[in-house]
């Protein structure tokens, strides 16, 4: 999806060239003020986490700038939406580690899903309980009303890994709901 | 209700209860200003892992003793050599102290050498991104440390690496780092004020890691290395020690703005 706004139009839409120019940042900054919300809905269904969800964002971002053309090529939502999903990955090996040596021990603890005690959201729980990618392939494809190809373009991930995560999210949400009727 | 339908309403409950982000593009530009500040530094650094990778597979792969997880230091397994500056050519020394790369097993981790106590804290601008030697074995660590201060000559190792972007945050955030095996407890000066560090041994690496919460804009003046002897050893820490926005990797945000 070539992006400036939603609907996909590309033309007139401002260039990034290169890292540090002025005019460049502008750029970028015209695409954070149209996407920054979105980006930061898309990084909160990764991470159910708003404040990382917020710094991913971010880091996005700055690694779009650093790359400048190569992501402009590509669609910096696309860019953003890939770089944010790699970086929840590899930040939540460092937020598991970082809390276990918090803890003050080095054993190795389960991940928790990040879940809200005081949430009374019966089916945001459910979706909890679901892996990432799962959780953001069924919330993408039902609430940002994404094709499987831009899930997948998101995401970083082939269509079939997309279909199949839908499948399975939905068989394991349909057990958890079935089992609290 | 179909479950597509109570996926939808659950996740737009979420976004409607979305808080308000706490900062915008202001952050986001000082940030790219912070990031593209560091670039010769991480252009160097890769360029150097990628010698020390070579190098260590070609030439002294065959030497190395010892399995992963070995936790014995064995700090003359190997004597290389590291950039002396992270814009300039790979050389030997860094502010007059003589670098060398320890192999163990897969891992590359760099000590100073040789056997002298030296008071300074190194300056070195390294990158954010490179692998970190608390959440990585088997990769090469060169890239992580932010300030290396000499603890004890050659078997030891201290680092004072702070987490970018803490200004977004409301709370503390984390000073965190790596050092030697006998260094059982670490001691900050933080802004005048002792603030004692407990350091726990790291599965599969030979080296302790420490972790704190450290003030945004507080100044971090000393470290102060607590050997399993007894021995206490004063390190000063020189300006990378202040926590951001203050100065963070030799970039004053201030200037980017």
């Amino acid at each position: 999806m070539r992006d400036m706004n939603t609907a996909g139009t590309t033309t007139g839409r401002p260039r990034i060239r290169a890292l540090g120019n002025s005019a460049d940042l502008d750029a970028l900054a015209a695409y954070f003020e149209v996407h920054a919300v979105a980006l930061r809905r898309f990084a909160y269904w990764l991470c159910g986490d708003w404040a990382f969800a917020e710094d991913l964002v971010q880091d996005a971002f700055v690694r779009a700038a650093r790359a400048g053309a190569k992501a402009d090529r590509e669609g910096i939502l696309t860019y953003c939406r890939r770089t944010i999903s790699s970086l929840h990955t590899s930040g939540m090996r460092r937020r598991t580690l970082e809390q276990r040596l918090l803890r003050g021990g080095t054993d190795r603890e389960p991940v928790q899903a990040a879940t809200d005690p005081s949430d009374r959201d019966e089916m945001w729980r459910h979706l909890m309980t679901l892996s990432a990618q799962q959780r953001a392939c069924l919330v993408l494809r039902f609430y940002e009303d994404l094709t499987e190809a831009e899930i997948a373009g998101a995401l970083g991930v082939s269509e079939g890994t997309v279909r199949k995560q839908v499948s399975r999210g939905m068989e394991r949400l349909r057990t958890m709901v079935g089992r609290d009727a | 209700m179909s479950l597509e339908t109570m996926i939808r309403d659950a996740a737009a409950r979420r976004a409607a209860e979305a808080p308000e982000p706490r900062a915008g593009w202001s952050e986001v530009q000082t940030a790219i200003h912070a990031d593209a500040a560091r670039r010769p530094a991480r252009i160097a650094l890769k360029g150097a892992a990628i010698a020390a990778a070579v190098l260590a597979v070609a030439v002294i792969g065959p030497k190395i003793t010892g399995a992963p997880g070995d936790t014995t230091y064995r700090p003359t397994a190997f004597t290389g050599s590291l950039p002396s500056h992270p814009a300039s050519v790979p050389g030997g020394t860094l502010d007059g102290v003589e670098y060398r790369l320890v192999v163990r097993a897969s891992t590359i981790t760099m000590i100073p050498g040789p056997d002298t106590i030296d008071h300074r804290c190194v300056k070195m601008s390294v990158d954010y991104d490179a692998p970190d030697p608390l959440w990585t074995t088997g990769n090469i660590v060169v890239g992580h440390v932010q300030d290396c201060a000499v603890l004890e000559g050659r078997s030891a190792i201290g680092a004072l690496h702070y987490r970018p972007f803490p200004h977004r945050h409301n709370t503390p955030y984390h000073a965190l780092g790596v050092v030697a095996p006998r260094v059982v407890r670490l001691s900050l000066m933080v802004d005048g004020a002792t603030m004692d560090v407990p350091t726990h041994p790291v599965a599969g690496f030979p080296l302790r890691a420490w972790i704190a919460d450290i003030a945004t804009g507080a100044r971090v003046t000393e470290m102060i290395g607590h050997l399993d002897d007894g021995t206490r050893i004063v390190v000063p820490v020189n300006c990378h020690g202040e926590a951001w926005p203050t100065c963070t990797n030799g970039v004053d945000p201030d200037r980017t703005r």
